[in-house]
């Protein structure tokens, strides 16, 4: 190449460099101006000058160090096929980020493990040894799957002195630098990686043990999937003391002897040469402060940005920038390298990188929490996905079983549990019960919207209320994952799940909620350690919830109530409305007070309001009231041909409408029947009101409602002989518990055909 | 004074080298190699490379008991940093070529180990070809190549290079960052692609 070409392209490539990433292309467009070839070699130095970057052995140490490390190789090579103590060395692993591995075997098990090798300047020290090998025997002693399991920490004599080993489980698998090698992670690779992480993590932090270092070469990803933390504890062993140099010390130049000071402070704050780059330590850390938990979470948040973005946070060739970057900027947003990242992930990693601990997730475990969330989320998408491809439904429905009610689907689904087994794309589903968030049978309608809107607004209290199998369950959990897409944490409570017990006294209950609630948002501070007997019940709950769930945490929390008309029933329920209302009416007197950031979405079945005879006992006057309305005639239409239209056309499709009107679970119900039991509509309908039938469950269940009040059954009788309700009240009753509609006490009817049918035969 | 007793005479030597003294370099190397030794010594049973600060220390200390650029004040400073840096180039790079030689030579009798010692990349011979390329680079930008043997040999920071050749800090950065692109390319780039 001649000096003038290579001059103009350097010129392109430096000022190219200037340019922001995504501007690049189109600046050398123009530049280059139809010569391909300039094009080529600029773009190619850009891509050698990112791969150098992050390449720590190229050019990032002095040629003299890399000489003696050369010759320190010659020397580790030399050692392999010695033994140690009483293990076998078999070979050099590879070099770690403190000290040399090899694979070894003890002779009296016969396994073969890891030999870790520390560093002489670090083992002089005694006093610092000892609180190594505390430290490392305390995080081992945690017995974690994703923390590497200790065998012994032990001291040998050779002919280089004394050295320190750790023996520990061999990993088969590489670590994560090397995997990063390679750029970015998949988006459901690095999560599993971060979550397994901030597992290990939060069970360190836990037992008071803080890694202080944690980084890619630190972890490592075995062949099965397992991630293991490594070298808890070995950080001690460097940490900076009184009397010594370092970056953090604050004091920064101190001389061994008086006139032969150690390099100024400017020769080791270039890390363009002679410092590696402290790219994973916190403020805190650079700064030489006191170091906690919260100094692994920042550590975690820059590996995890690494593994999605294909490049550290905080970078930087030239002097000063990482340290710089690390305690001053703003790491560029995640989505300009990764413009597929959800939105939720970039706010984990904001969090997790927040400058001021204080601002940061206060435990691995909330982060934790927050990353096996977002996980779920993704996996569900992906299902979803997965499963929306057109013309597999009809395909698939010859395999269909009958499967057992799955009550609390939805807490499953949203609790970070490992993902459901539903595989809507080979079976159908229960009808009845929460719909699976993948569900392919959902139909969206208003009120799927309104709640969106609701949570956008944070309102302070949504009302999901309807009869009964009308999917309020199914609407809430929807809410409450779109929700958590937003960065919003999310709750469920769903009263079903306590105990009778639970609900004997307004303690009990407040107590059993508050615990569900510390679980789910893995709150350190539990319900029992600041429950205080002098103070009424829901005194305690309101404290708790205003500090330590609203307290510690800056997003907005999201909290649905399910299966509330449990409560309807106790002899406490009102005053625990009125609770809830009260938070409501706190939030117009303070627009800065906690309670801004709750929104409650309570889920009840208006049913009991047949029994309910003081429409003013009501539960709640206020709040945004969202109201399940039935299927149209097009919605079961759409909802027929998901199931593979087992009703032939337009004609049948309202022949169907009518004897189910559009109710949401009557309507699943027939067409799942049709299919399963390959009838066809005239079959379904000739068995349709009878109590061994597709719907004979939930006939019964209305009928057995209406017979608990003798006055309304002979409403009921006279609406079916066509006269109208005696009174308007005794209308929204019975038209709230869902049986009969219309638009008021003179033009009521029932539900729909297969209700009147039904009653008829059971009333007249 | 915290260097060690043979850095006036180092001083010295450099100089008669830069006067064109050949055997200057014969005394030169065997003072490199000591430093070496000790140095290797700090990594024998280990190296941080995340965790620099003590080895940055060593490195720094190393580089000062050879080179005493701290205390050079005669005028000819800048002219005083090329020449080290040039010294350091060429033993170092000799000693890889020694190592090299005799770990082709040696390597079979050597223990066998796994493949997983693979990952221990040979040093040695990035070192050698390091300089093959720097040659090639010194033909179409000599100042870049300068930089890098600075830089990258001779120890110096940015700050301190920028002295040495009588440029702003920043042009320093800039050749520093085309220079490794240009080296990386011709060093990795190709069995990437």
């Amino acid at each position: 190449m001649r000096p003038e070409r290579w001059r103009q392209i350097d010129r392109l490539y430096q000022a190219a460099l200037e340019r922001d990433a995504t501007r690049r292309g189109a600046f050398l467009d123009e530049a280059c101006a139809g010569d391909e070839e300039l094009r080529r070699e600029v773009e190619s130095l850009l891509a050698a000058n990112e791969k150098a970057k992050e390449a720590e052995d190229f050019l990032n140490q002095p040629a003299l160090q890399v000489a003696a490390q050369a010759i320190a190789d010659d020397h580790a090579q030399s050692l392999a096929p010695r033994k140690l103590g009483r293990y076998r060395i078999l070979s050099l692993l590879g070099r770690g980020g403190m000290g040399e591995v090899y694979l070894a075997e003890d002779p009296r098990l016969g396994r073969k493990l890891a030999l870790k090798l520390l560093p002489q300047e670090f083992t002089l020290d005694r006093e610092r040894v000892q609180r190594f090998k505390q430290e490392a025997r305390a995080a081992s002693g945690l017995n974690h799957p994703n923390i590497i399991t200790i065998f012994e920490i032990d001291q040998v004599q050779t002919e280089a002195g004394g050295v320190h080993f750790i023996a520990a489980e061999f990993i088969d698998g590489q670590t994560l630098r090397q995997c990063l090698a390679g750029g970015a992670m998949k988006l459901s690779e690095a999560l599993d990686v971060a979550v397994q992480v901030a597992s290990a993590l939060a069970e360190a932090h836990a037992a008071g043990i803080v890694h202080r270092d944690v980084k890619p070469e630190n972890i490592m990803l075995r062949r099965d999937g397992y991630v293991k933390v490594l070298d808890f504890g070995l950080a001690k062993l460097t940490e900076v003391g009184s009397g010594e140099w370092g970056a953090g010390s604050g004091e920064r130049t101190q001389s061994p002897t008086p006139d032969s000071p150690l390099p100024t402070p400017s020769l080791h704050s270039d890390p363009g040469i002679m410092m590696g780059t402290p790219r994973y330590m916190s403020p805190e850390q650079i700064r030489g402060k006191r170091v906690d938990a919260r100094a692994d979470i920042f550590s975690l948040g820059v590996v995890l940005y690494e593994m999605v973005a294909g490049q550290v946070p905080f970078d930087g060739g030239a002097a000063g920038e990482v340290v710089a970057a690390i305690l001053i900027h703003e790491p560029a947003p995640l989505g300009r390298y990764a413009p597929d990242a959800p939105g939720a992930l970039g706010r984990i990693v904001d969090k997790a990188l927040a400058k001021d601990r204080e601002q940061r997730y206060q435990s691995a475990k909330d982060l934790l929490v927050e990353l096996k969330g977002l996980k779920l989320e993704l996996e569900l998408a992906d299902k979803i996905k997965q499963t929306g491809q057109p013309g597999q439904a009809a395909a698939s429905i010859e395999a269909v079983e009958r499967q057992p009610m799955v009550a609390d689907a939805i807490s499953t689904l949203l609790l970070s549990h490992p993902a459901p087994a539903t595989h809507a794309h080979t079976k159908l589903e229960p009808v009845g019960g929460a719909m699976p968030l993948n569900s392919k049978f959902y139909i969206v309608r208003g009120a799927d919207e309104e709640f969106r809107v609701a949570i956008a607004r944070q309102d302070s209290i949504v009302l999901i209320k309807g009869a009964r199998q009308v999917g309020k369950t199914s609407l809430l959990a929807r809410g409450l994952q779109q929700a958590r897409a937003a960065g919003a944490k999310v709750v469920l409570t769903d009263l079903q799940k306590l105990n009778a017990s639970d609900l004997a006294s307004a303690e009990a209950f407040y107590l059993a909620l508050a615990d569900l609630i510390a679980d789910q948002l893995g709150l350190d501070v539990l319900p029992d350690a600041v429950w205080n007997a002098r103070r009424g019940p829901s005194i305690n709950f309101e404290r708790y919830i205003r500090r330590e769930a609203l307290g510690k945490i800056s997003t907005p929390l999201v909290w649905g109530l399910d299966e509330v008309d449990r409560l309807f029933t106790c002899s406490f329920g009102s005053e625990v409305f009125g609770l809830f209302r009260s938070w409501h009416n706190e939030r117009s007197l303070d627009p800065a007070g906690p309670w801004q950031r709750l929104t409650m979405a309570i889920a009840y079945a208006t049913e009991a309001h047949l029994f309910i005879t003081d429409m003013n006992q009501s539960p709640f006057n206020v709040g945004t009231r969202l109201t399940l309305e039935d299927f149209t005639c097009p919605q079961v239409a759409d909802l027929n041909e998901r199931y593979g239209s087992p009703l032939k056309d337009e004609a049948e499709v309202a022949r169907y409408y009518s004897l189910v009107s559009g109710h949401p679970y009557l309507a699943r119900c027939g067409l799942q029947e049709m299919v399963v039991r390959r009838r066809d509509l005239a079959e379904l309908e000739a068995i349709a009101d009878q109590e061994d039938g597709p719907f004979g469950d939930h006939l019964r269940r209305v009928i057995a409602s209406l017979e608990q009040d003798p006055a309304l059954c002979e409403v009921a009788r006279g609406v079916l002989q066509g006269q109208p309700c005696p009174t308007q009240e005794i209308f929204y009753r019975l038209r709230s518990a869902g049986l009969f509609a219309g638009d008021s006490a003179r033009y009521v009817r029932p539900r729909c055909q297969l209700y009147a049918t039904y009653l008829e035969k059971r009333l007249l | 004074m915290m260097t060690a007793p043979a850095s006036q005479e180092i001083t010295q030597l450099l100089l008669a080298w830069s006067d064109g003294d050949q055997a200057a370099l014969e005394k030169l190397t065997p003072l490199v190699y000591a430093e070496l030794r000790r140095l290797a010594k700090g990594y024998m049973f280990g190296e941080r490379p995340g965790h620099t600060l003590q080895t940055t220390a060593l490195i720094n200390e190393a580089y000062m008991r050879l080179i005493d650029w701290k205390n050079v004040r005669w005028q000819g400073r800048a002219h005083f940093f090329g020449v080290a840096a040039q010294v350091m180039r060429r033993i170092l790079v000799d000693f890889a070529r020694a190592r090299h030689y005799a770990k082709r030579g040696g390597a079979a009798q050597q223990v066998s180990l796994d493949e997983a010692v693979t990952i221990h990349e040979d040093r040695s011979a990035e070192l050698i070809a390091l300089d093959e390329a720097l040659k090639s680079l010194a033909e179409i930008d000599p100042r870049k190549s300068q930089v890098v043997e600075l830089r990258f040999f001779g120890g110096l920071n940015a700050k301190e290079t920028a002295e040495a050749l009588k440029v702003s800090q920043r042009t320093v950065e800039r050749e520093w960052n085309s220079a490794r692109a240009w080296l990386y390319r011709e060093l990795r780039g190709k069995d990437e692609t």
